[in-house]
């Protein structure tokens, strides 16, 4: 077990490593990973399908995701292989943020910082406000989907015990 | 033999349909529940043959699911697969020590079910479907049939010179050639453009713990060569590597060899990735008798092949006009399971071919009870579709040498 305390780059790493190998895997859609942002600010404003898990133990936090509806419906039909309603839709988006963390989790809890997950929740907005006041990491990136414009969005705040 | 049914445990519809669509042209039924609580029920309704259990869903999880799984006489026996994205050593540990089976990591591709579920069941393909897409799985370079007794060349990828030594070993019976390198930089020589066709390997060997994925890099690299452009890839990891093999398989492996190594298992890996023709290692004639030796450290992998080409070649050798056969077991102390399914499958098709067996084996003590062995293990998900040719039998007469097997007929 690494003793690093994970930092906001560690973080970054994680996902920018994570989330396009289950896009990849899953749907089979190649994610270009974006610049990413390892002091994202607070509150930070999302749009479309968002995804959200929490994470308690050692380490507690959130992870969101978000994605367009165009986006969302994409990669719905790709794992579904043919036509995806609202409910696939929100399903998917989901099951990738359950992906996405558990990944997250499991580095964690390599480096000693034990946590479990909440079940997935997705709501679907215009302007989703997030932010987590105590969080002393806050991290965020976007990744581009395929020929897809609009990119997922993908957010951790995160607060590592001493 | 019954069709597999296989429960599948999920919240989400989205792996339930992902589940049913890796399992579409196999002939297996499917059962769904949307959490724990339920997926308890139609384990009692149901009694599937495996489950296949996501770790965090409402209601109920898969950890308290398990739990109950395990503490119900009618179900404890049940093989669980776990489905988790969580795949920290803790909590492999956790849920290796809770006994299931296996478990799989999401994200995870089709093929990756598929590959554990038939560890415990038999898959067939369903009756009138389409073949199933082709696994990535290399075919053979060559043309011509291949045979284990062939001259095999393994390029070995490894930083620990151990490994490299382990598989020279483990190979030298089959009087296999292995060249090692300790990295792919150092294997460029063995897989480049310029060298004789007769000089490059027939499989590679490679480790998958190579900094920067450097082991899934090297397949491109030497498939470039037109010589090697078939050449069947198994990666070599930690059997808790489970993203690396996926990784593997998504890049085209045939596999994958986890370590520790077991050193029995090596060869039939290689000569499964190879799809040579294993036969002629258990096979051979003595006059107009077709004799079948069976290893004492048969591997599962052996097993599992040698049962799966007994039916052609028992009756490759009736054709030929051979209508005897002996079993041959010396050496053979300990019948386990790659054991048993090896003799039964045999027994089974002389029995139904109509050729007269003899069995030779120097544990005089433990093989004349084979066929309470065969009846009692059965129960074990590997044998349950298992026939029975020693029904109704009771003790065998194991001769001590192919001599006085043979007098015997």
């Amino acid at each position: 077990m690494s003793n690093t305390k994970p930092d906001s780059q560690m973080f970054l790493e994680v996902i920018n490593h994570f989330v396009p190998e289950v896009l990849q895997t899953m749907a089979g859609l190649t994610a270009v990973v974006g610049k990413g942002n390892p002091s994202a600010p607070q509150p930070s404003v999302l749009k479309g399908i968002s995804g959200s898990i929490g994470l308690s133990g050692r380490m507690t936090g959130v992870v969101y995701t978000a994605f367009s509806p165009e986006l969302g419906q994409t990669v719905a039909e790709k794992i579904f292989g043919g036509s995806a309603g609202e409910q696939d839709v929100n399903d998917v988006v989901a099951e990738l943020t359950n992906m996405f963390t558990g990944n997250l989790k499991s580095m964690l809890c390599d480096r000693g910082y034990n946590c479990t997950l909440t079940i997935p929740s997705v709501v679907r907005g215009d302007k989703i406000s997030i932010s987590a006041k105590s969080a002393t990491i806050s991290v965020s990136n976007t990744f581009t989907v395929g020929d897809c414009p609009d990119p997922l969005v993908v957010h951790v705040f995160a607060v590592l015990e001493n | 033999m019954s069709t597999p049914k296989i429960l599948s445990v999920d919240d989400s519809r989205m792996i339930h349909t992902l589940i049913n669509k890796a399992f579409a042209a196999h002939d297996v039924q499917m059962v769904f529940a949307s959490d724990g609580a339920q997926g308890l029920e139609a384990a009692e309704r149901e009694k599937p043959d495996v489950i296949l259990l996501d770790v965090t869903m409402p209601v109920m999880d898969g950890i308290e699911c398990l739990t109950k799984l395990k503490a119900t006489p009618s179900l404890k026996d049940i093989p669980v697969i776990m489905l988790t994205a969580e795949a920290g050593k803790e909590n492999v540990l956790k849920i290796a020590k809770m006994g299931v089976r296996d478990y799989i990591v999401k994200p995870f591709v089709e093929g990756a079910v598929i590959d554990r579920v038939s560890r415990i069941v038999t898959l067939k393909p369903k009756s009138g479907a389409a073949p199933a897409a082709a696994a990535p799985a290399a075919p053979v370079a060559n043309k011509k049939p291949r045979v284990i007794t062939d001259a095999i060349k393994i390029l070995v990828i490894d930083e620990h010179p151990a490994i490299i030594e382990s598989i020279q070993k483990a190979v030298a019976k089959r009087g296999w050639k292995v060249v090692g390198a300790a990295s792919p930089e150092a294997a460029q020589g063995h897989v480049a453009a310029n060298i004789p066709a007769e000089e490059t390997p027939d499989i590679v060997l490679i480790s998958l713990a190579f900094p920067n994925k450097a082991g899934l890099k090297f397949f491109p690299t030497a498939r470039a060569h037109p010589a090697l452009k078939n050449i069947p890839f198994l990666g070599l990891c930690l059997k808790t590597a489970t993203f690396e093999q996926n990784d593997a398989k998504d890049t085209g492996f045939a596999g994958c060899i986890t370590k520790p190594l077991d050193a029995a298992e090596i060869p039939d890996r290689i000569a499964r990735a190879m799809e040579l023709d294993v036969t002629p290692v258990f096979y051979s004639a003595e006059g107009d008798i077709q004799v079948v030796t069976i290893p004492p450290d048969l591997s599962e992998v052996g097993s599992i092949d040698l049962s799966r080409h007994s039916r052609a070649k028992i009756a490759d050798f009736v054709n030929a006009g051979y209508g005897k056969l002996l079993l041959d077991l010396t050496g053979v102390t300990k019948v386990e399971v790659p054991i048993i399914r090896a003799v039964a499958s045999i027994v089974h098709e002389c029995e139904k071919i109509g050729i007269d067996w003899r069995m030779v084996g120097s544990d005089v003590e433990n093989l004349p009870n084979f066929p309470t062995i065969v009846e009692t293990n059965l129960k074990v998900p590997a044998l349950k579709d298992l026939p029975n040719p020693f029904k109704g039998k009771n003790n065998l007469d194991i001769h001590p040498t192919r001599a006085a097997a043979i007098a015997s007929f």
